[in-house]
């Protein structure tokens, strides 16, 4: 394994001092972009999708081969733009990703509403190789380009009583075809959330680009989740609404079909989804006659990083 | 000139198909049907199969309602269907399944959506298998019973339909508002005489 897995991170850590650090470079980090409101400048206030990013390479999936740039841009679930797998790219120019805002809310010291800019001089930019499980039994290997999911939350000093952490997409069906749709079942706006702990897990990523660019609007642009251990549901595109609460949030899929798609989701071989096995994947991209089916790793292949957040817990019932 | 097109019709799905695999393996255009060549082929071969079964139906309701003179395609339409649906179980035994047969056997018993797919599968083999004339005049009265059938067919297709749909309700909505007209029409028919039942039926 070439990941060091680090230790669990404990509640209590939520203030040690590389946190605080990191909160005091937030704060400095608002007066500067205050400070550079009357010159319109900043780093990605211009950023049109496809800008090359600034960031520094690690090692997380240095043995897994990307798919091309064509197929992680080109086959997407996000039925906001519609359910085809196509859709995505055809009708991502009806959404506007600049400017945008996130609003924090809940059991956290720092709520309101943050532009987008202010939160990413913040955090400089690294980039992660990871495997994308969908649930629909296809994977592929993504290079994302982002920051640890951790840092951007401290940034909002979460309470110790905030044991869960809910994500919300963009509704505006002005903007999402899907989203206007007659014959769609979702409840708007998309939701998801994590438990803190798995929230504050070396895995857990905020994607802002893939393959050194930032983010296309079809991938979940300005600014995605990527929880790589989980099935690909779980990663909320789109980012507009961050809530920190005691309770375990509601989650969209979950609330269609809570038998199929359960809070955790985790990804597990052995607990099949109830219309198709789980136990093994289509590596996309694949041709006609090589199909690469290949087994189905335990969480994906990150037990390493993940496997302690579930000790004692029925992973068949909270699936 | 329409018999053409009725041709044209159903077997322009297939040529697609061909010409796409043409492509994607010999003329280097990879992506032609997306990263999932497999997966497109099996759905397009289930949305066709579909397709055909309704036209189908549609002929026997135009037949009765207008007499319009085309129930003479209507065999072609049906056996149509159960090729693409063949295609369709073929597509997902090659691409999908890597013809694993146990693989196969394992997500036909367990899968309920799959189920009712190869049920619906096997009546329209034997409606195909029927509809040789031979084979349909051996069976006389028996064959107006049996092809009945086709109806219990496009139940169970659009249930397979639906029961395998995460989001996007739209074509669902549309089979299943065809389906309950064209049964509405099928179950107010005109009755007319049957010399082989020796009584009134309809056909
Ligand atoms: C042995 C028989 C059959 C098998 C094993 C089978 C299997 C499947 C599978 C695996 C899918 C894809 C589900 C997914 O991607 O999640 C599917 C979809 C579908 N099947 Fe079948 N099927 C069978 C028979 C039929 C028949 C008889 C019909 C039509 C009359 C049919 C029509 C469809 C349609 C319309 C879809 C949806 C395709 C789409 O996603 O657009 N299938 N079937």
């Amino acid at each position: 394994m070439l990941i060091k897995s680090s230790p669990a991170i404990k509640e209590s850590s939520v203030t040690d001092e590389s946190v605080y650090l990191n909160r005091r470079q937030f704060m400095q980090g608002s007066l500067a972009a205050a400070s550079l409101l009357a010159v319109p400048f900043s780093p990605f206030a211009n950023a049109i999708e496809g800008d090359a990013l600034k960031f520094v390479k690690t090692s997380y999936g240095k043995n897994d081969v990307p798919a091309p740039f064509e197929v992680i841009t080109g086959y997407n679930n996000f039925y906001e733009f519609g359910t085809d797998k196509t859709d995505p790219k055809k009708y991502q120019g009806q959404l506007k990703t600049n400017p945008w805002n996130i609003r924090v809310t809940g059991m956290a010291e720092k709520t309101g509403s943050f532009h987008l800019e202010d939160i990413l001089n913040q955090n400089p930019l690294e980039e992660r190789i990871y495997r994308l499980r969908c649930v629909e039994a296809w994977s592929m290997v993504i290079p994302w380009v982002g920051f640890p999911l951790e840092k951007l939350l401290a940034q909002f000093k979460p309470q110790a009583s905030a044991k869960y952490v809910a994500f919300e997409t963009l509704e505006d069906a002005k903007q999402f075809p899907g989203q206007r749709s007659a014959f769609s079942s979702i409840p708007w706006p998309y939701q998801e959330g994590l438990r803190m702990d798995e929230a504050m897990n070396e895995l857990s990523f905020m994607a802002v680009g893939l393959y050194g660019k930032s983010l296309y609007t079809q991938n979940g642009a300005p600014i995605r989740l990527v929880v790589p251990w989980k099935y690909g549901f779980k990663s909320i595109k789109s980012i507009v609404g961050i809530h920190f609460t005691d309770k375990q949030p509601a989650t969209t899929w979950n609330r269609i079909a809570p038998s199929e798609y359960g809070f955790y989701a985790n990804v597990n071989p052995q607990v099949d989804h109830p219309r198709w096995s789980q136990s093994s994947e289509r590596r996309l991209p694949s041709g006609l006659f090589d199909v690469k089916r290949i087994k189905t790793e335990m969480f994906n292949g990150y037990a390493e990083q993940v496997a302690h957040l579930y000790q004692g817990m029925d992973l068949r019932r909270n699936y | 000139m329409l018999n053409l097109l009725v041709w044209l019709g159903v077997l322009a799905p297939f040529f697609y198909i061909i010409y796409g695999i043409v492509q994607l393996t010999f003329l280097g255009n990879i992506f032609y049907f997306g990263p999932e060549p497999g997966q497109y082929i099996l759905e397009w071969m289930g949305q066709s199969a579909l397709a055909m079964l309704f036209a189908t139906l549609m002929i026997s309701s135009a037949h009765r309602l207008w007499a319009l003179p085309i129930v003479r395609y209507r065999r072609r339409l049906g056996v149509g269907t159960f090729f693409y649906a063949l295609g369709h179980l073929l597509a997902f035994a090659v691409f999908i399944l890597g013809l694993d047969l146990t693989l196969l056997v394992q997500e036909i018993i367990k899968r309920p959506y799959i189920l009712v797919g190869m049920t619906a599968l096997v009546l329209l083999a034997l409606l195909a298998v029927t509809s040789l004339h031979t084979l349909k005049r051996r069976l006389a009265y028996r064959w107006i019973q049996l092809h009945r059938l086709v109806y219990w067919v496009a139940g169970l297709g659009v249930l397979h339909y639906v029961w395998q749909i995460r989001d996007g309700y739209f074509l669902f909505d549309f089979y299943l508002l065809l389906l309950v007209l064209l049964l509405a029409e099928r179950v107010k028919a005109k009755k007319v005489f049957n010399p082989f039942a020796g009584r009134k039926t309809t056909y």
